[in-house]
């Protein structure tokens, strides 16, 4: 079942949490909504699962399939919703926390007793807790509660599955595993899925496609490669991992940082117009001696070799802290001491002036 | 500009059921019943009610309600301070059990308090016994009346204070004894302070709560007209001669009276909060 | 305990005489009133005892006393949880305001309580000659009793379940009803067993309150022997008739109730203390972000 969500603005007081946000989601795909804290995901989530409704007179609609839900109740949109701090039910066992959505049907269209446990047993296997069935929440850790969460909102077999930080309370270990997990489960159940993190590393690992939010609109909808190496805008540059950034302006269809200069052709960037660049830290060089490239010279302030890579804290000339981020193999190779002054150059890099990027 | 709203979305039901039963139910339990004594004051003959609420025995019903509570406030605020220091910071025998006694005054009826008390410290009761040897009548004096409301005030204090002591950092106290201060230097500059806006909210408590005590105090008290009747008993009083009049205007001069002194006590520990914040 | 281990280094001199003066205190004010009511009241032995308390007016007024507390605890019961409900688990304006009218009857004094009633209910009150017309009493009667008995113990129910709804938060709700569970359904099953020891609790104070209440209840029954009267004022009238041992004994049923309740109360806390912790620390254990 497809997921769309049209025009859907939110406001809380005087605080905008949505403002005019669209949003597709096609059938059996899963899709990360990304973005720091505040930038609206959760709320769009919970519109879209009934949780909360968009402000009224605005015209935002919801729709499943094409039918338009938004006057439909939670109950009766049969979403699957996996809370961030799980909300399991701390009275009932795991067993009846997962039987609950069944139980809880009108009498006319209840399962018998037996097939509602054999559905929970079926979903305790899928889990791997079978042994824990009669266990209460309190007893279990946080990856078991979380799994107990999921198989609670699979059993009523929901047309849609929507997960709010579904890891963001595990330790990194755990959650590296679940997160290997929920995209093995959903290659295998298929069921359209919507994930809200702020974790840029799980969105790219886990998603279909990334949708990257910021202070209540949508910056960028794309792939995981998409997102990762052809951002948007500033933000999703910044957001999608950390940067180097430079200050200079546009001269003459070339863009100026001090001794580096770039190729800025084909935009629509005006002369003497600021522009801004960003660089990730394994996208720069360091060399002892200027090379046919033009490079920005830095002091060494730092060096820390522990790590699957070495980073090189560098100050340029003009300032600026750089960062740098190389193989072992060629830092080795490089032969970079803390005290050194050397030149760094760009192999890479976005330039975004005030309005256009390229 | 939005719309005006009154309740934010949720998704849970029943707000609006359950919001209009109780305050349905809370303005006819309460809001409508006490409003009667306003609209009765509003209406009333002004002259008269000066002229009962002035009256000499009126006045020094006042007086003894006002100075009985407020001496009992403060020997609870101390010895409050005291008994939750101890039970906070101290082990001993039998610890669990002083604790929830000292919920007592709130469960035990007045009545029976009023009663034991009365018992107790009558010129030949256990302990009056002793201190009538000394000269020191209890019961039947104003000295019983505060004996009453420090009864009825003992566990404001001490519940207030007991949480804010059990929190209150050891290390604060081990960076003050480090830096030099002496104990009693640390308890008066470092540990009471932290605690102070606690006592001064059961003293306000205590205070308030011994303003309008009755069950316990009348049976001590003697009820001698000028020496020991306390205002709620000139209420009943003049009740019972179905002087409504007389009875509001007391009860109006009550109220007015113990809301300012709770406005005025919050003021200043609020005051006190801020200081701390500082 | 972390202040436990700062006590210990005090000097031995200054916590035992610290500990010995506050035991002190609370032997003279609070235990010695309680050893009193039972040495007065099996004073004349336990034949007199037995006849004071099965006495055809001091049963009258045990039930009088039963039946109120009752009624009081139960409306009471059913206006805590709809306020509780609607103060802890929604945002509306004016909510600081309906709290704080909640707790108005713990700031009135129990006479003015009783007053109230008398000049809205009483024979020169508002409706005082409506109800003549109709040859209905309030005052000095059953349901005079009752509706002082309801206004003092008013907040004590809402009071304990207000902060027990706001902590558990609405997750667990929203989970239900995401589940397709109605709004009965998720109320009965998911909200009441997280609230019922801290209900309990509430039940427990309110309805001790409710029978030892004495000053309201003393302005509005008129003191009828054998028709208005409540426990406390029995006791009362036993009492001012120089009739020590019986007015004991029934008082000694009271403080039995209150040692009762001292009880129910130590182990009520306890159980609600360890339903917020378990609730905080399943938060805590889903992390800072809670």
């Amino acid at each position: 079942m497809s997921i769309e969500a049209r025009n859907i603005t939110k406001t809380f007081g005087r605080y905008a949490a949505l403002r005019d946000v669209s949003l597709t989601v096609n059938e059996g795909e899963l899709v990360a909504l990304l973005g720091p804290s505040g930038s609206g995901k959760t709320t769009l989530l919970r519109i879209i699962a009934g949780l909360e409704t968009p402000d009224a007179g605005t015209g935002g609609a919801v729709l499943f399939d094409g039918r338009n839900v938004i006057d439909d109740r939670v109950g009766e949109r049969r979403v699957g919703f996996v809370f961030q701090h799980y909300a399991l039910f701390r009275n009932m066992t795991v067993f009846e926390n997962i039987a609950f959505g069944l139980r809880v049907r009108p009498r006319k269209e209840r399962l018998p007793e037996e097939k509602i446990r054999e559905r929970v047993r079926e979903l305790l296997e899928l889990i791997q807790l079978e042994s824990l069935a009669a266990r209460f929440p309190s007893q279990l850790s946080g990856g078991q509660r979380q799994r107990v969460a999921l198989a609670r909102a699979l059993a009523i077999e929901p047309k849609v599955l929507l997960l709010d930080e579904p890891f963001g309370a595990l330790d990194a270990k755990v959650r590296q595993g679940l997160r290997t997990w929920l995209r093995k489960l959903h290659d295998t159940v298929h069921m359209t899925s919507l994930l809200v993190t702020h974790d840029q590393d799980e969105a790219l690992e886990v998603a279909d496609r990334v949708v990257v939010m910021n202070q209540a609109h949508i910056e960028q909808v794309g792939t995981p490669e998409e997102v990762f190496h052809h951002p948007a805008s500033e933000f999703v540059m910044d957001f999608m991992g950390a940067v180097n950034l430079f200050h200079g302006r546009i001269e003459s269809g070339k863009a100026v940082f001090g001794p580096l200069v770039l190729d800025h052709a084909g935009s629509a960037a005006s002369d003497g117009q600021a522009a801004r660049l960003f660089v990730r830290p394994y996208d720069l060089d360091i060399t002892h001696r200027p090379g046919g490239e033009p490079g920005i010279c830095a002091r060494v302030t730092r060096v820390q070799a522990a790590g699957p890579h070495v980073r090189v804290e560098l100050r340029a000339e003009s300032g600026e802290a750089v960062v740098v981020e190389m193989p072992h193999a060629q830092f080795r190779a490089a032969r970079v001491h803390a005290g050194d002054d050397v030149y760094v150059s760009v192999r890479d890099a976005r330039i975004f002036t005030e309005d256009y990027s390229i | 500009m939005r719309a005006y709203r009154f309740k934010q979305f949720s998704v849970l039901p029943g707000f609006w059921p359950a919001f209009s039963a109780s305050t349905l139910y809370l303005t006819l339990i309460v809001l409508v019943p006490l409003s009667a004594i306003f609209l009765r004051t509003a209406t009333a003959d002004w002259a008269h009610l000066w002229k009962v609420v002035s009256s000499p025995q009126v006045v020094a019903s006042y007086k003894l309600s006002f100075g009985a509570s407020l001496v009992a406030a403060v020997v609870n605020a101390v010895f409050g301070f005291l008994v939750a220091w101890v039970l906070v910071r101290y082990s001993f025998p039998g610890k669990r059990l002083v604790d929830s006694i000292i919920d007592l005054p709130f469960a035990l009826p007045t009545a029976v308090a009023g009663i034991a008390l009365t018992t107790i410290y009558v010129d030949g009761g256990w302990v009056g016994r002793v201190l009538s040897r000394w000269g020191i009548h209890v019961a039947f004096t104003p000295i019983g009346v505060t004996v009453a409301l420090i009864f009825v005030g003992l566990p404001f204090v001490v519940r207030a204070v007991q949480p804010v002591l059990a929190e209150t950092d050891r290390d604060i106290e081990e960076a003050a004894h480090s830096l030099g201060a002496t104990r009693w230097h640390t308890f008066r500059r470092v540990v009471f302070p932290l605690a102070r806006p606690a006592v001064l909210a059961g003293f306000a408590m205590a205070f308030a709560r011994g303003l309008g005590e009755y069950g316990s105090v009348v049976f001590i008290s003697g009820n001698m007209p000028m020496k020991t009747q306390i205002a709620p008993l000139l209420i009943v009083t003049r009740l019972e001669q179905y002087d409504y009049a007389g009875a509001t205007a007391i009860a109006v001069v009550m109220l007015l009276a113990s809301f300012l002194m709770l406005l005025v006590i919050n003021a200043l520990s609020s005051a006190d909060r801020g200081k701390g914040a500082r | 305990m972390t202040a436990l281990g700062a006590g210990r280094r005090d000097p031995a001199i200054v916590r035992w005489g610290l500990t010995l003066i506050a035991l002190a205190f609370l032997a003279l004010f609070v235990a010695l009133p309680l050893a009193a009511v039972f040495a007065q009241a099996f004073d004349k032995g336990w034949s007199v005892y037995l006849a004071a308390i099965t006495d055809p007016e001091a049963l009258q007024a045990i039930r009088l006393t039963l039946m109120a507390s009752a009624i009081a605890v139960i409306s009471n019961l059913l206006f805590g949880i709809a306020a509780a409900w609607c103060i802890g688990k929604f945002q509306f304006r004016g909510k600081s305001l309906l709290v704080t009218l909640i707790d108005l009857p713990f700031a009135i004094s129990p006479v003015i309580a009783g007053l109230i009633f008398v000049l809205v209910f009483g024979s020169h009150g508002w409706f005082g000659s409506w109800l003549t017309d109709h040859n209905m009493q309030v005052i000095f009667a059953t349901p005079g009793i009752i509706l002082a008995t309801v206004f003092v113990t008013f907040p004590f129910v809402a009071r304990q379940l207000i902060p027990l709804i706001e902590s558990q938060g609405s997750e667990e709700e929203e989970a239900g009803l995401a589940l397709g569970a109605g709004g009965w359904q998720t109320f009965l099953r998911i909200t009441l067993p997280n609230i019922k020891w801290g209900l309990l609790y509430g039940v427990i104070l309110c309805s001790a309150r409710a029978m030892g209440e004495f000053g309201a209840v003393s302005v509005v029954s008129g003191h009828i022997r054998g028709e208005t009267n409540t426990m406390p004022l029995h006791v009362e009238i036993l009492y001012n008739e120089y009739n020590f041992a019986a007015a004991f004994s029934v008082a000694s049923l009271l403080a039995i109730l209150a040692l009762v309740t001292l009880a129910a109360k130590s182990f009520l806390e306890w159980k609600v203390k360890t339903e917020i912790t378990a609730h905080a620390r399943e938060a805590a254990a889903a992390g800072g972000k809670g």
